[in-house]
């Protein structure tokens, strides 16, 4: 269980990088993309060569996803693009001493609301590793199985 | 805010201060993640420091003339299992803005030496 949730953890992470990195033009994008991999992965092996909790790896993890939001934000509204993105560009520049301070003092809050979703999207994730489904993985961050959904696939028991 | 020229901030002080460490110890290119960690341990911090502000902190610098990189040999990468390294190093133009950056830190009072102390 513990090591599902640091895969949720990081994947979160990167759908994160992809989202704030979307419409970039694709030099930019690939290195920031690539280097985000790679510190994931590095984290991930370092922490399992040494103590092997990968629960506390993912509260690390997140953390470093969650405080660093409005520095994603501000370096993408330097690189331009989305009108919506430049817009919370300025204001992560505008709030960023705010945000951090809101963050510090309500991280138990963000963490909460974070894992919340997490759980959300690993009922998801668990569902389709068990069900077998096909195709890229999890459709989406949030995504929920349906009843028809199980219905439908095949060799499915609907337990 | 706009920073004054040739002012580093904290962050940038200690990627440099620490990419300058590591390559004392052996280690003339760093990564992303050691050098988070290499911060994390030379100032005895909690935790790493976050995805957002170290990466932009890192191109910042980069862009200044402060760092310069370089994709790892996808090779060694490939060999080692892992996704590849962008390494970094300290360029002559980061080692003399840290030089001037602790230049202008205001030095604490020193402690009288023990044993000189008055009877």
């Amino acid at each position: 269980m513990s090591t599902l949730i640091l895969a949720r953890v990081i994947h979160m992470t990167r759908h994160w990088v992809r989202l704030y990195t979307a419409g970039l033009p694709p030099e930019i994008r690939k290195v920031r993309r690539e280097e985000l991999e790679s510190d994931l992965w590095e984290q991930e092996h370092e922490a399992a060569a040494a103590d092997g909790r990968p629960t506390k790896t993912a509260m690390q993890v997140l953390h470093r996803l969650v405080r660093g939001i409005p520095a994603d934000l501000c370096w993408r509204q330097q690189q331009g693009g989305a009108k919506l993105l430049r817009r919370a560009g300025r204001g992560a520049v505008e709030g960023t001493r705010l945000t951090t301070a809101v963050v510090a003092r309500h991280w138990v809050v963000g963490l909460v609301v974070l894992a919340l979703a997490g759980a959300f999207s690993t009922v998801g994730f668990v569902s389709q590793a068990a069900g077998g489904v096909g195709g890229s993985g999890p459709k989406c961050f949030l995504h929920l199985p349906t009843g028809d959904e199980k219905a439908t696939k095949p060799g499915a028991t609907g337990r | 805010m706009r920073r004054r020229p040739d002012t580093l901030l904290p962050i940038e002080a200690s990627i440099l201060a620490a990419g300058i460490d590591l390559d004392r110890d052996g280690a003339t290119t760093f990564y992303g993640f050691s050098i988070a960690k290499e911060i994390k341990e030379r100032e005895g911090a909690r935790r790493l420091t976050a995805h957002g502000t170290l990466y932009k902190a890192l191109d910042r610098m980069e862009k200044a003339g402060l760092l310069a990189s370089c994709w790892e040999d996808p090779l060694i990468a490939a060999e080692e299992g892992r996704p590849r390294r962008r390494l970094y190093e300290v360029t002559s133009a980061g080692e003399r803005a840290l030089a001037k950056a602790r230049a202008r830190r205001p030095h604490p009072t020193p402690r009288p030496a023990e044993g000189l102390a008055s009877p």
